[in-house]
């Protein structure tokens, strides 16, 4: 933020931050609403790890919410999820816009309303960390991840992985990724990224299926 | 050897020179047989919330997702998010039409001076965030068209639209030589266009397509 610094900036910036310091104290002091510390953190890595091991393919359909607190609206955007072990996903974006991208290991392509573009990840180093959140956190896959904190909670419903950001580069992107497990299988149900400012993006995912023969031409962007 | 910028910079005075020609008056509410003139605007007076598909390309780096723009007493919060839910930037056009437009959030990427500062011009253009003095005039153009001039603190905006609806069709900012911002909207519903596009110096493009929620 080297060019906002000026009296523009400078409220809104001492806000974020005692908001930042709020936020980041109770989520380590307390358990989310709903939610109470796991007694056996052990079980839970384990279920994860167990799952996270035997997951080769999901295709969900999913729901994503994006929270403008300060402008109190929710965005919301759905479409397709697919994915493939090791690193092959697609997310086919249908509403409010048309848009899919596609990561096939270090290579990404987007379908923007037609126009197709192809980059590699590394040319792009926040959309590479992005795209490794959002996969850690559908695969469940973070627990050797020294990117992050990890704190544990439940409900009746749901297992939920709080992890907070250990790395400047994630700091400055995001406050924490809560990613929540349904109990039966351990799968991922839906994913929260919260912002500093507390706008999050909450991405639910439904009608979800494990394992399932996907084509590699799932993977290939072409034209609508 | 004169660029290709500079022609069109000086056909542009030249345009506007003429149609400074038309008929020029500092402050305009009627036109000729008491035709009623509305003031220019890209966003109607009744506007409350518009969603547009945004493809922003900044220095090369090509932007894309959903760009939001919300009314709530009187000021202007605009936006941009990224498709997976990544914020771009979040700034505020204020009530006040003397007050600056101010950011609340801008990603890393985008915190360079020149870009914040165009940033700043586009989106005070877009919503025609000046403050009414007499350097302000309008000129009467062919048929319907008009054409609004707006001087405030060495920045000079021009605005050609539409005489009875004040739907903005094209405006600029110019500099001496080279047009520092350039902006086109088109097929407007009751309250904003549904397609945008505005030019900073070449070295921003924002491309605006409206959807429906």
């Amino acid at each position: 933020m080297n060019y906002l610094t000026s009296k523009d900036m400078k409220k809104n910036k001492i806000a974020v931050f005692v908001f930042g310091i709020a936020l980041s104290l109770s989520g380590w002091a307390q358990a989310p609403d709903g939610f109470s510390p796991v007694p056996n953190v052990a079980f839970i890595k384990n279920g994860i790890q167990r799952s996270s091991d035997t997951t080769v393919s999901i295709t969900s359909n999913f729901v994503q919410e994006k929270h403008l607190t300060m402008m109190d609206e929710v965005l919301i955007s759905r479409g397709k999820f697919l994915f493939k072990k090791e690193n092959h996903v697609k997310w086919q974006y249908t509403s409010p816009i048309h848009y899919a991208i596609v990561i096939n290991g270090d290579e990404f392509t987007i379908n923007n309303d037609g126009k197709i573009s192809r980059f590699d990840t590394e040319s792009n180093k926040l959309f590479k960390e992005i795209n490794n959140m959002i996969v850690m956190a559908i695969r469940g896959d973070f627990m050797d991840n020294n990117n992050f904190s990890s704190a544990f909670y439940e409900n009746n419903t749901y297992y939920l992985a709080a992890l907070t950001p250990d790395i400047e580069q994630l700091k400055n992107i995001l406050v924490s990724i809560e990613i929540y497990f349904d109990k039966k299988d351990f799968g991922v149900r839906q994913v929260r990224f919260i912002e500093s400012g507390g706008d999050f993006t909450l991405i639910v995912f439904k009608n979800r299926k494990t394992n399932i023969k996907i084509p590699d031409n799932q993977f290939k962007v072409e034209h609508d | 050897m004169i660029s290709a910028g500079r022609i069109y910079a000086y056909v542009f005075i030249l345009l506007t020179g003429l149609l400074a020609g038309c008929s020029g008056t500092h402050k305009m509410t009627a036109g000729a047989d008491n035709i009623k003139v509305a003031q220019p605007r890209f966003f109607g007076p009744d506007f409350k919330k518009a969603l547009y598909k945004a493809d922003m390309t900044v220095y090369g780096h090509e932007l894309s997702g959903l760009m939001l723009f919300k009314k709530s007493r009187g000021l202007v919060r605009v936006a941009f998010i990224s498709e997976f839910g990544l914020k771009y930037f979040d700034l505020e056009v204020p009530a006040n039409d003397t007050a600056a437009v101010t950011f609340h959030y801008l990603i890393d990427l985008m915190n360079r001076k020149p870009i914040v500062k165009m940033l700043k011009i586009s989106f005070r253009m877009l919503f025609l965030h000046y403050p009414e003095n007499e350097k302000n005039h309008a000129f009467n153009c062919h048929d319907e068209w008009m054409v609004k001039v707006f001087k405030d603190e060495g920045e000079k905006a021009i605005y050609s639209y539409v005489q009875n609806s004040g739907q903005v069709s094209s405006a600029r900012q110019s500099g001496l030589c080279k047009p520092k911002v350039r902006m086109e909207a088109g097929d407007y519903t009751a309250q904003y266009p549904s397609g945008i596009q505005i030019w900073l110096k070449k070295k921003i493009k924002i491309d605006l397509v409206s959807v429906e929620e």
